[in-house]
């Protein structure tokens, strides 16, 4: 399969009578199976190819993408990028395409449970929560995704990548009359998804969470669970990305070189790390070049394409970080790691002389981008810490922070990391946190 | 094309399935993009392709390709109904769906100017001539942009609808990014966000006029970088067109889902404060407010003919007079309210599965009069512009949003200009806090282009129509 997709994308790229052209093919299948009051309510499956191309006569950029069943299919979108590249004005500052580079060797990244799955296998994969949450009469809702696909990208300066992979993931919201929990799992294959476990940790935060208490908002110490603070370290790296940079919006614009965070926080980009989801290059062809955005507190460095690179001043090297064709928000770090600290999530949790421990984040959302003032909710999973122990749930919270401020807080990264999305990271202890208002929930 | 949705039809009855939709969809997207004087993107994107949804062993399965082959086509059919019936083996009660008529029609929807025939260098010299309004000292990045979409979806159920529509929408915005020693601020216009949208063609873009508010816009946004932070506490709030959209939207669209109610989003997008027994029962806001879910409104962004389950566009009460009073739903849930289908479910593409999706969820006019005369009747307070951030809990209930700018109202004037403004509250205290809407001249649609829900991730166009509106005591200023 990788070689039929190299040889359509090189195909369409040395067809084409521009002065450059580029091709970007993703294909795969996604499967979703998600269930809610005990029962799989929504189950499906998709296969789809897209091509992307973009084509450059002098300065001027044409982009077009499409579905494509087969080769004819990919010449229509070449044509079409072709046209759309006669009529669009020149962008003065754009340079080339991507120059080849080595591509390293990557880590396997597909495992074979999740190319031979069947809707069979991945209902009986589900049926595991749904029988705990039989077993705890509680009400499970969530979701069971894998993927197979497979990136090729190849332009006519002789970049030619291609890449498969893998990926699962499973989350779950057990739910009991006044409390929820929630617990997730990902990774490459199947049993990265540890169904009955995850199943198994969120039923038992809904137990713990009966009978929720009233807290006022107000700074409070927090622990961080893996998932909380991955979703919080996602949208806070979206900073990270030189095109923000260049354009003033970005908070490394006030902080590069100086030691903002915690000197003991470490938050790398490294597209090879297999404790992410594997990426050995970009949606340009070039090889992700292991970054280090916050190195011993310091903000330290900046996620780069062909564009923001050739644009820095001084000019410098991609770094490999190109989001999908016509990559208009810049590019961005997808294979964050926070270095592991010591102690586990208890120890964390015994630091705490009050404070909470949070599960999940919702509806996380920017307040001010350049300040990195940002505001969400609390959610499945909310607990007061108080000397050092849990003692109990409380309804849930809206916070609004200045996120490199409460990295400046941290006072311990727990040892043992998970991958949620674009982010491994171990739980974190942070100081203070801004709580703000109160849910009745 | 239906003869390639028959196909699907035939042969998941084949296999089993005792109900059977098939959508064929071929959707086409333009997009032009200027920054800072110069071009940044000319791009246009197609997908099309076949989804297939079933019923079987009373359970729902679905899958889709993008190869329209017959075999390939026939195969996702069958595939479908292996899916269905995994989906079986949990099922508590077999799914039953509210009787609709198999309809049999075509729905053109007819922009008066097709925005794809628009020359892109017209399109271009549009957004360079507002590029340059915007070039004022102190701003940092300008940037314009169009984009248009037609949709064009073939709809046949093995209960005998066949059903043809095609979608144009287009959509236009400009916006100014100032910069200046550690704070930065934005205007757009005619909204944030990418701008305005619309079930409408090029003349739109000819009616928002956004070269005549280019310099305006960098105008304000230099400005805001030195005016006044927002006040913190307490005071009355006027909130303007697309703001007031968006705040519809989260706290009023996304509760009325009925299948958020159901529990059935509970693990991702999450539930809803309107549980079953406070319908027709809650005051969910003072009594100058009526909501409707209508997508029948010409050229509004959330208008279609008939839904994905082929029911077709409808216009429903959601609150009457402050009292909460209706849910969107779908032919499997409406059920649960002993009603049929109000035609809310749409898939965003071939490739996913419909489900419960606003339409258009509109404030209705009220007696307030125009926005003038809210502002002198009001003593202290923000009159807020155009969103800038947005978040709400998972039940809908505790909202806070941004602005990009705000003017302070003081004695009934606007008394100076007021930067990252914000406000936060309680969906049903909120609403019952409203004490005006503005009357039928100020009332519009606007366009909300990237609704988010579902898993996998389905992104939808709807719309919202209201008029300005005053809501007294209202906290201001937590996130400034």
């Amino acid at each position: 399969m990788e070689q039929e997709l190299l040889e359509l994308a090189q195909t369409i790229v040395s067809e084409c009578q521009a002065d450059q052209a580029e091709a970007v093919v993703q294909d795969g299948t996604e499967a979703v199976s998600r269930f809610a009051n005990n029962v799989l309510h929504q189950n499906m499956q998709e296969w789809s190819r897209r091509i992307d191309v973009r084509v450059l006569l002098g300065k001027r950029v044409g982009c077009a993408s499409g579905t494509v069943a087969d080769l004819d299919d990919a010449r229509r979108v070449v044509a079409k990028a072709t046209e759309l590249a006669r009529v669009a004005g020149e962008i003065p500052d754009f340079e080339s395409f991507a120059e080849p580079q080595p591509i390293p060797e990557a880590p396997p990244a597909v495992a074979e449970d999740v190319i031979q799955c069947t809707p069979a296998q991945r209902g009986a994969l589900v049926e595991e929560a749904l029988d705990v949450a039989r077993e705890r009469s509680l009400a499970a809702a969530g979701a069971l995704s894998v993927r197979s696909g497979t990136l090729t990208v190849a332009n006519s300066l002789g970049v030619a990548a291609v890449h498969s992979s893998t990926a699962t993931h499973f989350h779950v919201v057990m739910q009991d009359e006044d409390s929820a929990g929630y617990a997730s799992a990902e990774g490459r294959s199947l049993a990265d998804t540890r169904v009955r476990e995850v199943a198994e940790r969120a039923a038992d935060k809904a137990t713990l969470g009966r009978n929720p208490r009233h807290i006022k908002a107000e700074p409070l110490a927090v622990v961080l669970e893996p998932v909380a603070a991955a979703e919080l370290l996602d949208m806070f790296s979206f900073g990270f990305n030189a095109l923000l940079y260049q354009e003033q919006k970005s908070f490394v614009c006030d902080y590069l070189g100086q030691q903002a965070c915690t000197s003991f926080l470490n938050l790398t980009d490294d597209g090879l790390d297999p404790r992410t989801n594997v990426r050995p290059f970009d949606f340009e062809g070039l090889p992700r070049r292991r970054v280090e955005l916050i190195k011993d507190g310091a903000i330290s460095g900046l996620v780069h394409n062909t564009y923001t690179a050739a644009r820095a001043k001084p000019p410098t090297q991609s770094t490999g970080h190109a989001t999908q064709p016509p990559g208009r928000w810049g590019p961005l770090p997808r294979n964050l790691i926070v270095s592991p600290g010591e102690g586990s999530l208890e120890d964390l949790i015994a630091r705490v002389d009050r404070g909470l421990f949070i599960s999940r984040i919702h509806y996380l959302n920017y307040v001010h981008p350049r300040k990195t003032i940002l505001t969400g909710m609390t959610r499945e999973g909310t607990f007061l810490i108080e000397q050092g122990q849990i003692t109990g749930a409380v309804h849930n919270l809206r916070f609004t922070e200045r996120f490199v401020d409460a990295l400046g807080r941290i006072a311990a990264i727990g040892c043992k990391g998970e991958r949620h999305g674009s982010v491994w990271t171990p739980p974190l202890l942070i100081e203070s946190f801004s709580f703000t208002s109160e849910t009745e929930f | 094309m239906y003869r390639i949705a028959e196909l699907a039809l035939g042969a998941a009855q084949s296999a089993g399935a005792t109900y059977v939709d098939a959508r064929v969809v071929h959707k086409s997207r333009q997009d032009v993009q200027v920054k800072n004087g110069a071009v940044d993107v000319v791009a246009s994107a197609h997908s099309a392709g076949i989804g297939v949804r079933v019923l079987c062993d009373g359970a729902w399965g679905f899958a889709a390709t993008c190869d329209m082959a017959d075999a390939a086509v026939m195969e996702t059919a069958q595939q479908a109904v292996e899916i269905a019936r995994a989906s079986a083996r949990t099922m508590i009660r077999p799914v039953e769906l509210s009787p609709v008529d198999a309809a049999v029609d075509e729905v053109s929807h007819q922009a008066a100017l097709d925005p794809f025939q628009v020359p892109i260098a017209e399109k271009i010299d549009l957004l360079l001539s507002c590029d340059a309004a915007m070039n004022v000292p102190g701003v940092a990045v300008r940037q314009g942009s169009v984009n248009c979409t037609r949709e064009e979806k073939w709809f046949a159920s093995s209960e005998g609808a066949r059903l043809w529509q095609e979608r144009i929408a287009t959509g236009a915005g400009i916006e100014a990014t100032a910069a200046a020693a550690g704070e930065v601020q934005r205007r757009s216009y005619p909204a944030s966000h990418g701008g305005q949208k619309a079930c409408r063609g090029w003349e739109l873009v000819e009616e928002l006029a956004l070269q005549d508010h280019g310099k305006r816009v960098a105008t304000e946004a230099v400005a805001l970088l030195d005016a006044e932070p927002c006040p913190q506490g307490k005071m009355d709030i006027i909130l303007t067109g697309s703001q007031l959209a968006l705040q519809v939207h989260e706290t009023c669209g996304h509760p009325v889902e009925l299948d958020r109610v159901l529990g059935t989003e509970a693990s991702f997008a999450g539930r809803s404060f309107l549980t079953l027994d406070k319908l027709c029962s809650l005051r969910y806001g003072s009594e100058v407010v009526n909501i409707v879910a209508d997508a029948t409104v010409p050229g509004a962004l959330g208008s279609f003919g008939y839904d994905d389950e082929g029911v077709p566009a409808q216009r429903v009460r959601i609150v009457c007079d402050g009292v909460f009073c209706g849910y969107l739903t779908s032919r499997e849930t409406a059920p649960t309210l002993g009603r049929s289908s109000n035609g809310c479910m749409r898939a965003d593409g071939w490739n996913r599965s419909p489900i419960i999706r606003m339409t258009n969820i509109n404030l209705l006019p009220g007696g307030g009069g125009a926005l003038a005369d809210l502002i002198r009747g009001t003593d202290d307070g923000l009159l807020m512009f155009e969103n800038r951030s947005w978040s709400i809990d998972d039940r809908r209930l505790n909202f806070q949003f941004g602005c990009e700018l705000a003017y302070r109202i003081q004695g009934g004037e606007i008394a100076g200009m007021v930067r990252n403004p914000s406000y936060q509250g309680n969906t049903p205290e909120f609403w019952g806090a409203c004490d005006a809407v503005c009357g039928e001249e100020e009332w519009q649609v606007w366009g909300v282009p990237n609704c988010g829900k579902g898993e996998p991730m389905q992104v939808m166009e709807v719309g919202h129509g209201v008029a300005p509106a005053r809501f007294r005591q209202v906290t201001v200023g937590v996130a400034r």
